[in-house]
């Protein structure tokens, strides 16, 4: 038989679905294993919600916290600035107009995709 | 208000993909209905024994979901969720035989004989070829890979997966061109 008309030949063979007596039940168990891990993820959001909400909540009821996250921060910032400046080169950084706020809110997102990236390469391997 | 199952029987692959895109998982129960033998059936040829074919094959619709809304319907979606079980087996196999496809020794456990209702005479000449060859067939003759995206898949150089095919395509000839020729003379005897 040539080449091509084996190759085709071998493809559709391989394109034939076998029957399998267990199909519906196979289906079930994908669609139960789908429903447990939306229900987790689900969960998983409801907690870090409520986590962000009680430490939001203590925030506001705990001035002497706001005032020191605010204190940490902005010392910080100072921090960065000054180095920024003693680099010469990177005066830029120091003159930017950011806010301790911009600079949490950066290194959170800075870590959020190191954590993302290494979760892919994990992945990957 | 929710589509029963008889309304989703009714819709093309595509249509059943995007309402999974938006959730639907009803929707992407019923692409699994359609498309779970050929997932699984791929599996088994490729070598996996019956129960690591059906654990892969639920990853990969579980992964296919995750990512349904990469599939735009350019290829068919069983061609689609078979390419990423196929990646699943391949990762796997790395894992279990890295050195199965070097030395061409058998790495993994041979498959146990097919169940009667999955026989096919493919299943069977599969069984004539070492677990490097199926593989690797499978992979390009069922899954629709290039030989570069087998090696890739696979972690191995190029040129040993294309004399992997060749050697388990001539095998599946002879194989196959035998079971033609019985089943001839039967018909004719």
């Amino acid at each position: 038989m040539a080449e091509p008309e084996f190759e085709n030949r071998l493809s559709r063979l391989f394109a034939e679905t076998p029957a399998f007596a267990d199909a519906d039940r196979f289906a079930r168990r994908v669609e139960t294993r789908l429903d447990r891990t939306w229900a987790l993820r689900r969960a998983l959001i409801g907690i870090a919600g409520l986590g962000g909400g009680l430490v939001a909540a203590g925030q506001m009821l705990g001035a002497p916290l706001i005032d020191r996250v605010t204190g940490f921060s902005e010392a910080s910032l100072t921090n960065v600035s000054r180095g920024a400046r003693a680099l010469g080169g990177l005066r830029f950084v120091a003159d930017l107009p950011v806010g301790a706020e911009v600079m949490w809110t950066a290194a959170g997102l800075a870590v959020l995709a190191v954590v993302l990236v290494a979760a892919r390469a994990i992945e990957e391997v | 208000m929710a589509a029963t199952p008889r309304d989703l029987a009714g819709l093309h692959d595509l249509e059943l993909a995007n309402l999974s895109s938006a959730g639907g998982r009803a929707a992407f129960g019923e692409l699994v209905r359609r498309h779970g033998s050929a997932v699984r059936g791929l599996l088994r040829r490729m070598g996996a024994d019956a129960s690591t074919a059906d654990d892969l094959a639920q990853d990969a619709f579980l992964a296919a979901f995750e990512r349904i809304s990469e599939f735009r319907g350019e290829g068919s979606f069983a061609a689609w969720v078979k390419r990423i079980a196929a990646r699943l087996c391949a990762k796997r196999w790395r894992r279990a035989a890295r050195r199965a496809l070097a030395e061409d020794g058998p790495g993994i456990d041979p498959p146990p004989p097919a169940d009667a209702d999955a026989r096919i005479d493919l299943d069977e000449a599969l069984r004539a070829l070492t677990p490097a060859e199926r593989m690797c067939v499978s992979l390009c003759h069922g899954a629709g890979f290039s030989h570069a995206e087998a090696a890739e898949a696979l972690n191995t150089p190029l040129g040993t997966i294309k004399s992997h095919v060749k050697r388990g395509l001539d095998k599946l000839r002879e194989r196959l061109a035998a079971e033609g020729g019985q089943t001839e003379r039967q018909a004719n005897g």
